[in-house]
């Protein structure tokens, strides 16, 4: 009954249909009547005190109704935006969290730093007006790399944070604790070889297709506000607003995040933009909208990655790893995004064990503050800046002893037969299996007959290089007491409430949400495999929090291990309840009721009634257990997962280097990710070849720059580079799958893989390719231009 | 980023040098200029247009000149505010004397940019510095030699040539009575094609 569509299926996507007719319902199609629209004055300088504000010429221009800056703000008593998640210093002091008001009162730090607020009838209007407000700024020296904010004599950019430093965090997880930095340095005594290597992850910009927009609606007469924004978490964001900033009863927000063109992170947190047009839409009277243009995105949008990093790995005489050492230092941005001191300490060093049994490991992390855009997660969110570290340095010491890289990582890897695993760094690995994913993608790959390709290579003047990586990661963050240990101000669990229809629908309103996951088709999937019902007749609800359950949303790869978990748990309350009015229905004891394909029926027997006759029973109560039973069919279960998931996989790359040029093409990409269950194949693959173009296009492309002083460069696709399918191969994707234990649909997640696994796996195949000349090292992004001034840095001997 | 530059110039140093620090000649000079006054002895104010890449916008300018010694060199420090950003520099200014009677005038110029200006603009920067820079001295050239007027600053539009070949068929009697008489001969066929319609 759950016909072609159920577990397993490569369902086509419900979603396309609206999608790719136009028919989607983004915030920016959503219009109110009286709609006023909201331009933002911004900072130019990436460091500077504002001095005053003269809103008299704007406020004189065609159609503005006001000019708001961040003292009315203050006056509101509209509270900071806050940061979400505490580290603590090894000093065992807190991080530092100056308070970030979403329009600046007394200082701006970084360039695009919201300054003032201009509200008008037209968007033109506002954009105008906000040219003609005159803010006095007196420049500050500001400083855009955390490297040289940490210098003696480096501006200071918060009065509380000396050096700039927001805190100096190093990871004692239990298993280690407190011998992890002495056990590790006697590893490097006692190694036979050491590999140190220090990286740059560079930084990047998100660019979701749709940009973030925020349409606010107070309503005077109810004291209701309602909120359309481009969110990943509508329930977080009412939570903050209504806790932290606006400061107003949840019963009287509503927050709908309707259908939402990609986040990859950018859109978790509570912004200023957001905030501001809520309080503007209460003190106005009116509805206020604002969409970010695209350059505004460059500038307001957190942004990803920016690490330097010093990693030692110590192998012993067997190529065994005995230890690694992992230095970072991070760069946070002008203030601190809700995220931000998170990403790069507790999403990051938990995972540089990699997929190996390396015993020691010693990590060390700095968060800086400098005059840029705010740094958080972006689509792996610590993951790809720790696989980064671990997959070159086993590249490395692969080249330094002469072993192939498959071989040592192979020597090194966690065997099936010892998970869970616990790592040294804190994680307890659910599954895997390893060698059998390393030897799927070296048969995708045909890894022996790598030297024919390169001579053909060579024939066309080409060098062929081909690199590996074998990344782990960890998806939906997990358990709530845990995470709260290490600093999380919010809840990790998820949330789904199943409610059939008496007809025998289905719809589920789920807290987690779809910003191009699938949503819509995956969990219709599992729906119509344990109702039996056809997947036409399920719908799913997520994204307004008038309508659905509290719930925690979508980021980390989370949605189907702990989103779906709920909604499997809410199932398991439906087929209960269900076999309970059967069995009355049936005139046969509970227990002794099988559900299998829609039917309940009383095992043994013929005896049965459909899905749907109990659904109308439950509503039509006529023949009814009322005595022991309550009437109707809904349920609601809450999940909080008792651990992460683990998915990993092996990725080859294989690219042809032009010497002359630098240009690097990339010939062979194979994937062999271990997701653990899946539900629906197509859509598994969608999000691996989204994840491995984002990857690249960090390796290759993308780059977000500044000057030293702070001024953004790189403020538009012209100097930005995105990834096209042209610069793309056609990827190989396969799965190996090991189901997780930690939750009951053996499912892991695959939102993230692509994107933390590709970028070593790239820049290990360009360096393959550029050692016989030479080449040791080359950072990402790995352009022409990089490629061309390694070749000859080499051939010049320097 | 830093820019520099060559120009000779077939004029004594000191005719200039006086060039070079009147604002009538400056307005006369810089490409987009609207306005440009002298608001003390080293300081200047003007107006102008210009366009960095896909932004065009009005900016706001102030220069000063500093450490004059004349003839031979000065610093300019110039500001330029817009709504989409702002531009400031630096440019030390030589004048030498090239023995031929003339001059060779050489700058170095550091260059900063803002805002939009340097989100879109930055990597157009020297590119269109250069161009902008050999404007300001084909027209300084042509305000030496006396071609070009001084006090009212105009910039070049397409559709000069137009006007050019106009003026020169208005300037040779037979071309212009030729013209009168085709355009008198197609208003009577456009009276003939009126009135049997």
């Amino acid at each position: 009954m759950s016909g072609d569509m159920g577990i397993g299926v490569s369902a086509p996507r419900t979603e396309d249909r609206r999608f790719i007719t136009g028919r989607g319902r983004y915030v920016d199609d959503i219009n109110l009547r009286t709609q006023q629209y909201a331009w933002f004055v911004r900072s130019p300088h990436p460091h500077a005190e504002v001095r005053g504000l003269d809103a008299a010429d704007a406020l004189k221009m065609p159609g503005v109704t006001a000019v708001l800056t961040g003292a009315d703000m203050q006056a509101d008593d509209i509270g900071s935006l806050p940061v979400a998640w505490g580290i603590t210093s090894r000093d065992g002091s807190p991080a530092v969290e100056p308070a970030y008001p979403a329009l600046a009162t007394d200082r701006v730090r970084y360039v695009g730093n919201p300054v003032a607020v201009v509200v008008a009838e037209t968007r033109t209007q506002a954009r105008d007006a906000a040219e003609m407000v005159n803010v006095d700024y007196e420049e500050l020296e500001s400083v855009s790399s955390a490297t040289a904010a940490m210098e003696e004599g480096a501006p200071l950019i918060h009065e509380g944070a000396p050096g700039n430093t927001c805190f100096d965090w190093e990871w004692l997880p239990a298993a280690m604790a407190p011998d992890a930095r002495s056990n590790t340095d006697k590893a490097f005594d006692e190694a036979a070889h050491v590999v140190s290597l220090e990286l740059v992850n560079n930084r990047l910009v998100p660019n979701a297709m749709e940009p973030r927009a925020s349409l606010a609606d107070f309503n005077p007469a109810t004291g209701q506000l309602t909120l359309y924004t481009t969110s990943q978490n509508p329930h977080v964001n009412r939570l903050l607003l209504c806790t932290a900033t606006l400061k107003m009863p949840e019963h009287k927000v509503r927050v709908v995040a309707p259908d939402v063109g990609g986040g990859f992170g950018s859109k978790i947190y509570h912004y200023a933009e957001e905030l501001t047009v809520c309080w503007a839409s209460r003190r106005l009277g009116v509805p206020v909208k604002w969409t970010a243009e695209r350059s505004e995105s460059f500038l307001a949008d957190a942004q990803g990655r920016d690490h330097v990093t010093r990693v030692e790995l110590a192998l012993d005489a067997e190529a065994h790893f005995t230890g690694m050492r992992v230095d970072t230092v991070a760069n946070l941005g002008g203030w601190l995004s809700a995220f931000g001191p998170a990403i790069p300490t507790v999403f990051y060093a938990p995972l540089l064990a990699g997929v190996y049994r390396t015993p020691n490991i010693y990590v060390t992390v700095k968060g800086v503050f400098t005059n840029t855009t705010p740094t958080d997660a972006y689509r792996g969110a610590g993951r790809p800046e720790a696989c980064y570290a671990v997959e070159r340095a086993v590249d490395e010491a692969a080249v330094q002893i002469g072993m192939d890289p498959a071989e040592l990582r192979r020597r090194n890897f966690i065997q099936p037969d010892e998970f869970p695993y616990q790592s040294p760094v804190g994680q307890l690995y659910d599954s895997g299996d390893f060698e059998g994913c390393l030897n799927l993608a070296r048969e995708l790959n045909a890894y022996e007959r790598f030297d024919e390709r390169r001579r053909q290579s060579q024939a066309r003047g080409k060098l062929r290089g081909r690199g590996m990586c074998f990344y782990i990661e960890a998806c939906g963050a997990a358990p709530s007491q845990a995470a709260g240990q290490l600093g999380a101000r919010a809840g990790l669990y998820e949330v789904a409430t199943v409610r059939v229809h008496p007809s025998g629908s289905v719809q589920v309103l789920t807290g987690s949400h779809s910003h191009g996951q699938s949503h819509e088709t995956t969990f219709a999937q599992i729906v119509a495999e344990r109702l039996g019902i056809d997947f036409g007749n399920v719908e799913i609800v997520h994204g307004d929090t008038g309508e659905i359950p509290f719930g925690m949303g979508t980021y980390g790869s989370r949605s189907l291990a702990v989103g779906g978990t709920a909604l499997y748990k809410a199932l398991d309350k439906v087929e209960e309840k269900g076999r309970k009015i059967a069995a009355h229905l049936l005139e046969a004891e509970a227990a002794d009721i099988e559900f299998t394909d829609g039917q309940f029926r009383v095992a043994g027997t013929d005896r049965a009634v459909s899905f749907g006759d109990v659904a109308l029973a439950a509503y039509v109560p006529h023949n009814y257990p009322l005595q022991e039973l309550e009437p109707g069919l809904e349920e609601t279960a809450f999940f909080d997962p008792e651990n992460f998931t683990f998915p990993s996989g092996c990725y080859i790359c294989e690219v042809e280097v032009d010497q002359n040029t630098g240009q690097v093409e990339l010939c062979d990409f194979v994937a062999a990710d271990d997701f653990g269950n899946i539900i629906n194949p197509m859509v598994v693959e969608g999000q691996v070849h989204g994840g491995l173009a984002q990857g690249i296009g960090q390796a290759l492309l993308e780059h977000c720059l500044y000057t030293p002083e702070g001024q953004l460069l790189s403020g538009s696709y012209m100097d930005y580079c995105m990834p096209r399918a042209d610069d793309l191969p056609n990827f190989v994707v396969a799965t190996r799958c090991t189901p997780t234990p930690f939750n009951p649909l053996g499912v892991k997640g695959c939102g993230e893989a692509g994107a933390i696994g590709a970028p070593p796996a790239v820049i290990n195949a360009v360096l393959g390719a550029l050692r016989p000349l030479g080449v040791r090292h080359i950072d990402m992004p790995a352009t022409p231009q990089a490629v061309w001034q390694a070749i000859e840095a080499a051939r010049s001997g320097e | 980023m830093e820019i520099r530059g060559e120009q000779s110039l077939a004029h004594p140093r000191e005719d200039v040098w006086a060039a070079l620090i009147d604002p009538d000649v400056l307005g006369a000079c810089v490409p987009g200029c609207k306005s440009f006054e002298r608001i003390s002895e080293d300081n200047y104010r003007a107006s102008m247009q210009a366009d960095i890449g896909p932004v065009s916008a009005g900016f706001a300018v102030e220069i000063r000149i500093a450490d004059p010694d004349p003839p031979r060199s000065y610093r300019l420090e110039g500001n330029a505010k817009a709504a989409v950003g702002f531009g400031r520099g630096q440019a030390d200014v030589r004048l030498e004397e090239d023995g031929r009677g003339g001059t060779k005038l050489s700058y170095v110029a550091k260059l900063q940019l803002g805002g939009k200006l340097a989100q879109v603009g930055s990597r157009l920067l020297s590119g269109i510095t250069r161009k902008i820079a050999a404007n300001f001295f084909e027209r300084f050239a042509q305000v030496l030699e006396g071609k070009r007027p001084v006090g009212a600053a105009r910039a070049k539009r397409p559709g000069v040539w137009f006007q050019v070949a106009l003026g020169r068929v208005f300037r040779n009697r037979v071309l212009r009575w030729a013209v009168v008489a085709v355009l008198l001969g197609l208003a009577a066929l456009a009276v003939f094609l009126l009135l049997t319609s």
